[in-house]
């Protein structure tokens, strides 16, 4: 490629009409001053980056739907579905992380080469506002999944711009497309994400790399002068920055592979979270933590329009004398100062939290509830409904925001919860053959109603007395009748056999309390038990005669549950039947 | 052109330089393949699975009396479906014409309204020697789905597709499929257990 030979044949055709081939050629002959340097490997790198992210970024764009019913479950779709979708998400998420790294070092070594002087001053501000571009990718795109650390995020991002003076109020509601979180929100956002930036992107990096060609490679203060050992692009310096991409990509294999691309339950704008931004703006973050108040401005809009216009200016700032850093302390001090502090603040902000409890047992709910999610998503036939709703995870969501799981045990406590000890029936396995089975053998044990006023109470003569001495055969038989009372799916099925045996134990045992025909009687009418009506009827007040009677004043009436949330609570119950335990 | 830093051929460092030529040409290969191998997995993954599916058990499309000898209706048939992530319990997958056969015991011929040309929705005319026409390039059907050729032309690769379906409990239920179309062969696409 580096021989300066004539083309023939297509591509001589071609070059003959576009002088293309001729402009690659020129490229991979560009002096490098000095030879191959680990130092000159980021502009390219950064470069290679960008088209992966827009790589990356157009295959997503195959499977997301930018609403706010389906951009959470066509995310978790990529993610969990599609082939090799964790890859491709896993590639742009943390590609994005990548790129500003890459920039970081790709403009802190432009710095201290001193190369944004003349000729290159636009070169430096063309880069500059690549920067700016690049953190609005990040800030549109972190919203697109829907889920909660986007969403909450950009809630305080675009709340940020609320407060600028004067203009706030009008800045955020064009950035969120009205005054609330919605559809409205999520495509504009997804639009400024992929047809907006992508072109500003692409139009700078046209003016950046032609303004590269144009003026070269800057030679590195810190080498000896003079063009010894100066060698052509090609191969020397392309096969450094080959290496330095295949470094990248591996990495973000790596990642994808042991962190995964996060994906945390959808958004919820009921849910008490800790809005916590990516990684790269924690800076700023600590920074509104330090100017609180009146002095809010400072952190929003003085310190960093400071830094920005510190680094528009400066190629005309410093313009005179060595290019080497150690004659350039005015600018390099500052420089250096504001890479620490920005590397200070973001520390601080990661072990504050660190040291936070209260944000730990949040993180680590986040966690717990992501994995929920994505495991009840993928439920078979139940997954995620037409209001975007992962059915089973909202159930257990109102199980937990009603504070069910206080009395009621189900699995292990969630972080941060009291140690209360449970005092009513865990739920694990509830309706399941084992759960009924355990209750008919022993109904009064710690885990079942023995804390409870339903516990056995021989001299009163209330509460449900234990069955064990029934033997296996009457209680596999009574398990089975009030295991098919429900009308759900059992493994293996309901055996009939075994219910119709059921009915003389029930008779002689069971009929005294309770009916299977829905009257009143002492204990619950076991007619249609664990069915959604059922449920819906007990948990709207489990004191009706149909059910607890007075001894089930424990259990508060949950009559003010939305017929939506009472409908996902009983899918999650019912399901818990099939839950490993 | 710079070529000034290439040194004449058949000393060390013309070497070295083909050495270094060659490394990166074989990084430069082995990245696009690592990136591009991916990238078509991922765009290929709808050949590998559909990402919509629907119950093909037997699905109830209404009471026996609803159907009247000999003329032909068109009933949508309700299943569950799995379209990529979303569930829905109940959404129309499909639509099919019922033709009543006998009145007692009651028989019926059910055929998808989907034509086997090219897809489009089949029509009923009203006309007895054409019963259904279908309106994007005039495929003719008979009453009991077969082919009519009418002026020595008929686009239809074969007949409409008949559908399994049974009488229970005064009512006709239907097992809904999709089948692909423009083939003489009737081959099943599209469904799967949902």
């Amino acid at each position: 490629m580096s021989s300066p030979r004539g083309s023939t044949g297509l591509l001589g055709w071609l070059d003959a009409r576009s002088g293309w081939v001729t402009g690659l050629r020129r490229f991979f002959a560009m002096t490098v001053p000095g030879g191959p340097s680990i130092s000159y490997v980021f502009g390219f790198t950064l470069a290679m980056a960008f088209l992966l992210q827009t790589l990356t970024g157009v295959l997503l764009a195959f499977h997301f739907v930018p609403s706010s019913t389906d951009a959470w479950g066509s995310v978790y779709f990529i993610q969990n579905e599609v082939t090799l979708g964790w890859l491709i998400r896993g590639a742009h998420h943390f590609g994005a992380s990548a790129v500003v790294v890459l920039l970081v070092l790709h403009m802190t070594q432009t710095f201290l080469a001193g190369a944004y002087r003349a000729p290159r001053e636009l070169n430096w501000l063309s880069g500059v506002m690549l920067l700016a571009v690049v953190l609005g990718f990040s800030l549109t795109g972190y919203l697109l999944p829907w889920d909660q650390k986007g969403y909450w995020a950009t809630r305080v991002a675009t709340g940020i711009m609320g407060t600028l003076p004067g203009v706030g109020g009008a800045v955020q509601q064009l950035a969120m497309g009205g005054t609330d979180y919605g559809n409205a929100t999520l495509s504009r956002f997804y639009a400024t994400h992929v047809f907006v930036l992508p072109a500003l992107l692409f139009g700078l990096l046209a003016i950046h790399v032609g303004l590269h060609r144009r003026h070269g490679y800057t030679p590195l203060p810190w080498r000896p002068a003079g063009e010894a050992g100066s060698a052509p692009f090609w191969p020397g310096q392309a096969l450094l920055n080959l290496f330095a991409v295949a470094l990248v990509v591996v990495t973000l294999v790596v990642l994808s592979l042991t962190l995964g691309a996060s994906l945390e339950a959808p958004a919820d704008q009921s849910a008490d979270y800790e809005a916590r931004p990516e990684w790269y703006y924690l800076f700023l973050f600590q920074l509104l933590k330090i100017f609180e108040g009146p002095l809010t401005l400072v952190g929003t809009v003085v310190l960093p329009g400071a830094v920005g216009a510190f680094l528009m200016l400066l190629p005309f700032l410093d313009r005179k004398g060595d290019r080497h850093p150690r004659a350039r302390l005015a600018f390099v001090v500052p420089f250096l100062g504001g890479l620490v502090g920005v590397g200070g603040l973001t520390a601080q902000a990661l072990l504050e939290d660190a040291r936070d409890p209260a944000v730990q047992d949040k993180q680590a709910l986040a966690r717990i509830e992501a994995a929920e999610a994505a495991r009840y998503a993928g439920v078979f036939n139940v997954g995620i409904d037409a209001e975007g709703k992962v059915v089973l995870f909202e159930g257990k969501r109102v199980f937990r925001r009603e504070k069910c799981g206080e009395c009621h045990q189900v699995g292990s406590p969630d972080p941060g919860r009291t140690d209360r000890i449970p005092k009513s029936p865990r739920l694990d396995g509830y309706l399941s053959r084992a759960w009924i089975r355990g209750f008919l053998e022993n109904p009064s044990a710690d885990e079942r109603y023995g804390r409870t006023k339903l516990r056995r109470d021989e001299d009163a003569g209330t509460g449900m007395p234990a069955f064990a001495h029934l033997g296996p055969d009457a209680l596999d038989a009574l398990t089975e009748l009030i295991a098919s009372q429900s009308g759900l799916v059992h493994e293996p099925p309901i055996n009939p056999e075994r219910v119709a045996a059921a009915a003389a134990p029930f008779d002689a045992e069971c009929s005294t309390c309770h009916t299977l025909d829905g009257t009143a009687a002492a204990g619950p009418s076991l007619q249609g038990y664990g069915s959604a009506e059922w449920l819906r009827g007990l948990l709207k007040d489990p004191t009706h005669e149909r059910f607890y009677g007075p001894l089930g004043s424990g259990m508060p009436r949950f009559d003010h549950l939305s017929a939506p949330d009472t409908g996902y609570l009983i899918a999650w119950l019912q399901h818990l039947r099939l839950e490993p335990q | 052109m710079t070529t000034t830093s290439s040194p004449p051929a058949g000393t060390p460092s013309a070497a070295r330089r083909r050495v270094l030529v060659t490394l990166a040409k074989a990084v430069g290969a082995t990245l696009t393949a690592a990136i591009a191998a991916p990238v078509a997995l991922f765009l290929g993954h709808p050949l590998r699975r559909s990402s919509v599916r629907f119950a093909t058990g037997l699905t109830r499309v209404g009471p026996v009396e609803h159907f009247e000898l000999g003329k032909p209706m068109k009933v949508a048939v309700t299943a569950p479906r799995q379209d990529a992530w979303l569930t829905t319990p109940a959404v129309t997958v499909g639509s099919v014409w019922v033709i009543r056969t006998a009145e007692k015991p009651p028989a019926f011929t059910v055929l998808s309204t989907t034509c086997p040309h090219l897809g489009c929705s089949v029509n009923a005319t009203g006309e007895a020697e054409t019963p259904f026409r279908c309106p994007c390039h005039n495929a003719r059907f008979g009453l009991d789905g077969t082919k009519v050729v009418l002026g020595g032309t008929n686009p239809a690769p074969r007949p409409m597709d008949a559908l399994e379906h049974a009488v229970k409990d005064d009512a006709l239920w239907v097992r809904y499929e999709r089948f692909k179309t423009g083939t003489a062969e009737r081959i099943p696409v599209g469904s799967g257990a949902a």
